[in-house]
Formats: structure tokens, sequence, C-alpha cells
């Protein structure tokens, strides 16, 4: 071990821990944001859905359209979720469940509403018992309508999402 | 698959007589399904007890009709456990209250702010 080695070490060392302190949550996000877009884990949650886009997301999750491929597979816990994927319209009895699932759920997260019913309650809306679209209670990032949408476009909404964080991990590494 | 025809029809005085007789004949009576119409043009809700008789293999089926003016009928949960969560979800959407079931609580299927009202009542 030569001085020079020693004394990078230490610089290496001096910059993390300075770099830790200014940066602190931001390079967390970073790191995390950069990991998710290869291993997007998906909870599927049905606020009150016909099971006819569940059907359909189980499709998707299926080996035909393979969406692990790009790291894309459902978790079976909130708290290992990155993703909730919503199907079916918002109930008020489900708004609670969903809200608090939401809150269950570490960040960076991210919501996708499947099918037309959990992007604006389509035609439940005006319903007693319903109150509309996910977005009522938690923030949709992104909207798959169709009633159900196919299997080719719930994985690539996903795709979408993967995308999108991959910017914003690049965002993030610039500030 | 049409409705079968009611083996028996009539009001909430006879419901619980009628059913001890036919649990009392020894028959093994499966509760399918208790469903409730809103006859509102005849004045009436109508209840309908699904049995399933493993014997015959066949459907029983009880059509109880009760005055909309008087939403009351008896429980039959203590002769046939399976009937708690019908008549909790006739309770809840008709607002017929089954006297004898103490487990009836408002609110468990509909939203709390639907409290005194009943969705499935074609008129209050």
């Amino acid at each position: 071990m030569d001085e020079r080695d020693c004394i990078d070490r230490g610089r290496v060392s001096a910059i993390a821990q300075e770099g830790a302190k200014e940066a602190g949550l931001a390079a967390t996000r970073r790191y995390a944001l950069r990991f998710m877009k290869r291993s997007l884990w998906v909870l599927h949650f049905n606020t009150g859905a016909c099971n006819g886009c569940d059907i359909e997301v189980l499709a998707a999750f299926a080996p035909h359209y393979d969406p692990e491929r790009f790291g894309a597979r459902l978790a079976p816990s909130p708290r290992h979720a990155d993703v909730i994927l919503v199907t079916g319209a918002l109930t008020k009895k489900s708004a609670e469940r969903l809200r608090r699932l939401y809150e269950q759920t570490p960040g960076p997260k991210y919501v996708v509403a499947v099918g037309t019913c959990a992007v604006s309650g389509n035609v439940f809306r005006k319903s007693y018992s319903v109150l509309g679209g996910a977005d009522k209670v938690v923030p949709v990032d992104v909207y798959v309508p169709g009633c159900p949408p196919r299997p080719d476009v719930i994985v690539e909404a996903l795709a979408e999402l993967a995308k999108r964080i991959e910017e914003e991990a690049r965002r993030a590494g610039e500030e | 698959m049409p409705r079968p025809s009611p083996m028996w029809s009539g009001g909430p005085g006879e419901l619980r007589g009628v059913l001890e007789k036919l649990l009392a004949e020894g028959r093994e009576l499966l509760l399918e399904s208790i469903d409730a119409v809103d006859e509102a043009e005849k004045g009436v809700y109508r209840i309908d007890y699904v049995f399933h008789d493993l014997a015959e293999g066949r459907e029983i089926v009880l059509e109880l009709l009760i005055p909309r003016g008087q939403a009351r009928a008896p429980s039959i949960a203590d002769l046939v456990p399976a009937a708690l969560p019908y008549e909790q979800e006739i309770y809840d959407l008709f607002g017929i209250v089954f006297e004898g079931n103490p487990f009836l609580r408002e609110a468990f299927f509909k939203p709390e702010d639907m409290k005194g009202r009943y969705p499935l009542r074609k008129k209050s």
C-alpha cells in the first residue's frame, strides 16, 4: 500500500461524507430512482372493478407479454411496491383503503390507473357509492383508458413510467 | 334459468312456522340465497328464500311478501345461520329490519353518508 493510495482513499471517503451531508435525501432518492427504473414492483389493487381489467392485468403479467423483461413484477405487499396499479371505479368504501395503501407504500412511488373506471369512474361516476376515478384520493401518474385496456397497453404504460423515472433520475442527478 | 315457482307464499307471521315444519321433516336444506325485490307497484317487498334440497336435488323457494309501509320481517338466522349475511345486506340496501337478528348494522355495505337512505328501494 503506497502513500498515494492512502491519500486517495481518504479523499474519496471525505467526498462521500460531504456529499451525504449536502445531498442527503436527494442522493437517496436519485439512487432509488436509478435502480427503480429497471425494477418496478407493482401492487395491483381493485377499488371496485368488474374484474375485466383485473383479468387483463393478469394477462399482462403472464409470460406472453412478460413485463419482467424490464424488471416489472407484481409485489406481494404495499411495503414492497414502487407502483400501485389501480383498477375499477373508486367506491367511497375503497377510497379509504386506497389512500391507506398509498401511505403504506415507501417513496418514491407512482400510481397507474388502468381502465376507464379507474381513470374517471366511467358510467358509475354518479352512483351513490362511487367517488369517481382513482385520482380523487391519490396522485395518478399514468392513465390507461379502455374497457378493458389490452394487456400490451398496460405493459406500455409501465414502460412509459420506467422512461419517466429514468428522466426523473437524470434530473435529480443534475440538481 | 327462470325462478322456480314458490313452494309457499305468504306474510311475515307464517314464515318461521313453514320453515320449521320443512326442517322438522328431516330435509337437508342448504340456503342458496335470500333475494329481495321492491315491487312498488304492488305495494310490497318480495323476499325469496331459495333453498337447495339435497335429497331431491332441486330448489325450494319460499316467497315472503311484506307491506312497504311496514318493513319488518322475522329473522331465520337462528334456524339457518347462513341467512346472517343475506339479512345484513337486505337490511342495509332495503331498510327491512329482520327481528331477532342481533348483528344488523347500518352502513356495512353502503357508504356512511347513505345512512337512513336505502338505495335499492324504488321509492322511499
